[in-house]
């Protein structure tokens, strides 16, 4: 044991003398600060204004004068997608999913205003979120601090000296990847300290502490992987040169590569229909069940008839109840269920595109990382997935309501002339929206913590099955 | 020893390298694969064109139906889906889709064209919150990720492949001990840099100039021999300037891993951390105005306006006195009183919206000077405009759609406010939306700037590079 920590301690010395390493662990951490400040900020702000505006759009709802409740149907409701805690670590899909939707009757509104529209093309190299400085830049940071890690002491002639003091290759390699971890928890610790105290601010409720432990075990996992794959490739190369090369050709693929090449493949293996197409779609389906304003539609007719009988009355005239919102009540089902029928088929194509990545994540730890970080800050897609079906769940309540209204408060007779008065718009319900919580996400991800187990055990694998050749790598080769 | 025989030496050389072999290789792999994603989205977008385009078509066709049935004597099915009435015929069942071909050079850079719509149905009620629906079914983590096409080969991929080609072009010749030999001839260090340095040069822009060209010869893009022109400028100049940093770095005469780790330091400041922390540090310095702020006063705008119709009206009919003659005069109809609530809401809606965009373009244009610290987000914004599928020909696309709908307004509008129907003989006189693509001329000059900005980068390392590769002795 004692033999690990000397060796680590060593690593250790030797990294701290590199002025160079030095110099960049102090970036990727003055970078780590920045990143929280900046993407908290923001939160902060935006999550401000939302709060805000959505207190006005429930007063100008309450307040609302006497008015014929079809009328409000089409006043329509806004909300606004309230982000998760933990959203600032890692904004997730949020940028490219609506913030807000307008909730009103006859149809299902895709929810718009994503931040990313009204940026520029700039954005496309991403931001640099707390989540982007974990997952993409201390990787390399590790990969400066370890490369020479094994093969430096080769290089320099001392690796036979430490096995002659009698440390086994085992520990050798376990020593350094102490000492190469220690300088990924200082590069990180400020990240983690500043996002500490941000939750303990908010309130440091459970449900936000337990994500904050399943970001901080994600990312100790991947950067753990990081470590002894470093120290692997070194102790595996011939010269410090070829074990750079390596690592860096690696994070190349698996961080800088594996996303676009995972998406696209995704696309092409699950390909999405065009706006107009889904539109299209959406329209000739409607066009099935009928049309609300015809008299001679069959659907609403054969209603009618099933209404008249139920009543034994003659005519819609004679019905206790208003016709009129009855009709509004049966086309609201019928095209409310259209339209969830025909988006959960979209939702289908996506939920298998991400399985498609989620797969891929077994190629990229980068990937089933990012994906485990997403699930956790609680800004994946089935985050904004939640959000849409709560607010259709609470669209249709409303407007339902409102119909009911209309069929039991108005007469049929000089139906458009009527009002309601205007407590009724106090008493409907505040919309709330809930993220699906942490246990479901997590366990909805079985691929991306099967590949973050598998990223840690192959390099340690390959470190013990590769030790007992450690004194060789490369001697082969040089006498050769 | 002349630049052909140090040019068929470096050709063995590299050959010899199994590594470099297998890298390049690779990034062939990668151009392929990448411009094969490209002209599959181009493929799709011009589907979805050509589709939206046989809508339009058939739309006109249906209507023109229903007239003919109407004049025959049959019923409309309802007051609301009458083709008669103007404000159906000009209103949603009666919409002209107006669309946005893909870019000439889509197929090499997608850019913004998976995020931005490139077609809009336009009906006198399209209005300024008819441009902010999302509207896209696209699946937001793709949109997150990007695609991978030839652009984000050049911009992230082909530096780094400059880099493992030259990191050592002459800290091995010295580590080696051929350095002293080499320079014992006739020739000045900078000749042999040079030399090996043009050589790479045109084995990596070679390739990615013939996917390129493959690419625009696939589909089509020898249309517009300006923005094919700009494309390659852009990926010579660009990957020049790599070159020229590791000519740079060479001169200073330390090793090969002293070079190796600073010229991927380089890549990452410049490609990967700049870009990130400019758009993060633009959030912070200089915040788009509040969309949510926008979405209440569209809002408020809209019901405001419904509560008073027939005050909009007689308002209406001030700021349009050539409409007066129209109106009927006695009860105003109903059509013409839901017009003027349109009307005030549009108007309403103008006023925050322009002062939105006035605002966001003020902070997009403080945030555009950032990029001349990277020299990979300059490259990017002129691939991306070259391709066509950049912010400024999608802005350029949405105002020619207003003007489109304020068109359209102006065709139905005086018949909705006078009450009166229309027939079939009216749809050859619709509007129709014809684009008014950017010139070459509009492209070229805003890439002029950032062209500029990126060869003089080129420029200064290059001059840098000389100096030092100058004082480069056999001896040391």
């Amino acid at each position: 044991m004692s033999n690990i920590l000397l060796i680590a301690r060593r690593q250790v010395g030797a990294m701290r003398e590199d002025r160079y390493f030095v110099f960049l662990l102090g970036l990727v951490a003055a970078l780590g600060i920045v990143s929280v400040l900046a993407a908290r900020h923001h939160a902060a702000s935006e999550a401000e204004q939302r709060a805000r505006y959505q207190a006005v759009v429930d007063r100008q709802w309450a307040e609302q004068p006497e008015r014929h409740p079809h009328r409000v149907i089409h006043y329509g409701f806004l909300v606004f997608r309230e982000e998760a805690p933990l959203a600032f670590f890692d904004p997730g899909v949020g940028a490219f999913a609506g913030t807000s939707l307008f909730l009103e009757g006859h149809r299902q509104n895709s929810a718009s205003f994503g931040d990313a529209r009204h940026a520029t093309a700039m954005l496309s190299f991403g931001r640099l979120t707390p989540a982007a400085v974990l997952g993409l830049l201390l990787p390399l940071l590790i990969v400066a601090a370890g490369f020479a890690s094994v093969s430096g002491e080769r290089e320099k002639g001392t690796l036979p000296l430490i096995l002659a003091q009698g440390a086994t290759p085992a520990r050798i390699m376990a020593g350094k990847a102490l000492g190469i971890g220690a300088a990924a928890v200082v590069a990180a610790l400020p990240i983690a300290l500043v996002t500490a105290a941000f939750v303990a601010a908010g309130g440091g409720d459970q449900p936000a502490v337990a994500r904050m432990l399943a970001l901080a075990a994600t990312y100790a996992a991947y950067l753990a992987g990081w470590v002894l794959l470093t120290v692997w490739v070194s102790s595996r190369s011939a010269s410090s040169r070829a074990a750079l090369a390596r690592l860096v050709a690696i994070w190349v693929v698996l961080c800088v590569a594996a996303p676009r090449l995972g998406t696209s493949l995704a696309n092409a293996l699950h390909p999405m229909p065009s706006r107009a197409e889904f539109t299209a779609q959406v329209e000739e389906a409607q066009r099935q069940v009928g049309d609300s304003h015809n008299p001679d539609d069959p659907f609403f007719s054969a209603l009618r008839d099933e209404y008249l009988a139920r009543y034994q009355v003659a005519s819609v005239e004679e019905l206790p109840i208003n016709w009129a919102g009855v009709v509004s009540r049966e086309g609201e089902a019928a095209t409310s269920r259209i339209n969830e029928e025909q988006h959960q088929e979209l939702l289908a194509v996506h939920r298998r595109q991400d399985r498609v990545m989620a797969w891929l994540g077994l190629l990229s730890p980068h990937l089933a990382a990012r994906d485990l970080s997403m699930a956790a800050a609680g800004t994946g897609p089935e985050a904004v997935e939640a959000f849409r079906s709560q607010a259709e769940a609470h669209r249709y309540a409303i407007i339902q309501r409102l119909n009911d209204l209309h069929t039991h408060e108005i007469h049929y007779e000089n139906d458009r002339a009527q009002r309601l008065a205007r407590q009724h718009w106090t008493q409907f319900p505040v919309f709330r929206s809930d993220l699906p919580s942490l246990r479901r996400v997590l366990a909805d991800r079985p691929l991306s913590l099967a590949a973050l187990g598998l990223w840690i055990a192959l390099p340690l694998a390959g470190l013990g099955l590769g030790r007992k050749r450690l004194p060789r790598v490369g001697v082969d080769r040089l006498s050769r | 020893m002349t630049a052909r025989t140090v040019l068929r030496n470096e050709w063995r050389l590299l050959m010899a390298d199994r590594a470099l072999r297998i890298v390049l290789g690779l990034f062939a792999v990668l151009l392929v694969y990448a411009l094969a994603n490209g002209v599959v989205w181009m493929r799709f977008q011009e589907r979805t064109v050509e589709a939206v385009q046989t809508g339009n078509v058939e739309r006109v066709r249906g209507l023109e139906q229903q007239l003919a049935d109407i004049a025959g004597g049959a019923e409309p099915a309802s007051r609301f889906a009458d083709p008669r009435s103007p404000n159906v015929l000009g209103g949603a069942r009666g919409s002209h889709t107006a669309v946005l071909e893909p870019g000439p050079l889509t197929a090499l850079a997608v850019g913004q064209s998976d995020l931005l719509p490139y077609y809009y149905d336009v009906n006198i009620y399209t209005n300024e919150s008819s441009f902010h629906q999302n509207g896209e079914v696209e699946n937001p983590l793709n949109l997150m990720v990007g695609r991978f096409d030839l652009a984000f080969v050049v911009i992230y991929l082909l530096p780094l492949l400059v880099l493992a080609l030259s990191f050592n072009v002459l800290s091995e010749e010295r580590e080696q001990g051929t350095l002293a030999l080499t320079l014992s001839q006739p020739v000045s260090a900078r000749r042999v840099v040079a030399a090996k340095l043009a050589f790479r040069a045109l084995l990596v822009v070679g390739m990615v100039l013939a996917a390129s060209l493959l690419g625009i010869l696939v589909t089509g893009g020898f249309g517009s021999p300006g923005r094919v022109l700009l494309w390659c400028a852009t990926v010579v100049t660009y990957a020049l300037f790599w070159f020229a940093l590791a000519a740079w770095v060479n001169s200073l005469r330390r090793s090969s891993a002293w070079n190796a780790t600073v010229l991927v330091g380089a890549w990452l400041v410049l490609v990967v951390v700049l870009p990130a922390a400019i758009n993060i540090a633009s959030g912070l310095l200089h915040p788009l105005p509040s969309r949510v702020q926008m979405v209440t006063a569209q809002r408020e705008a809209s019901n405001d306006a419904v509560n008073q119709r027939s005050e909009l009206l007689a308002r209406y009919l001030e700021d349009h006195p050539e409409m007066v003659e129209g109106v009927v005069a006695e009860e105003p109809g109903l059509g013409a009183l839901a017009w003027a609530a349109t009307d005030a809401v549009n108007s309403r809606l103008e006023e925050v919206t322009g002062e939105h965009d006035a605002r966001r373009a003020e902070q997009i244009a403080l945030v555009r000077r950032y990029r001349f610290l990277s020299p990979a987000l300059l490259a990017q914004e002129v691939l991306v405009d070259a391709a066509g599928t950049g912010d400024a020909r999608f802005a350029g696309f949405q105002s020619q759609v207003r003007a489109f709908a304020e068109q359209w307004r102006g065709f139905f509008v005086p018949a909705i406010l006078a009450g009166e129907q229309m027939d079939a003989s009216v749809l050859p006189n619709v509007p129709e939306f014809h684009l008014t693509d950017e010139e070459g001329a509009d492209v070229a000059r805003r890439a002029g700037v950032p062209l500029t900005v990126l060869g003089g980068l080129l420029v200064l390392v290059g001059a840098g590079a000389g100096v030092g590769l100058g004082r480069v002795r056999g001896a040391d």
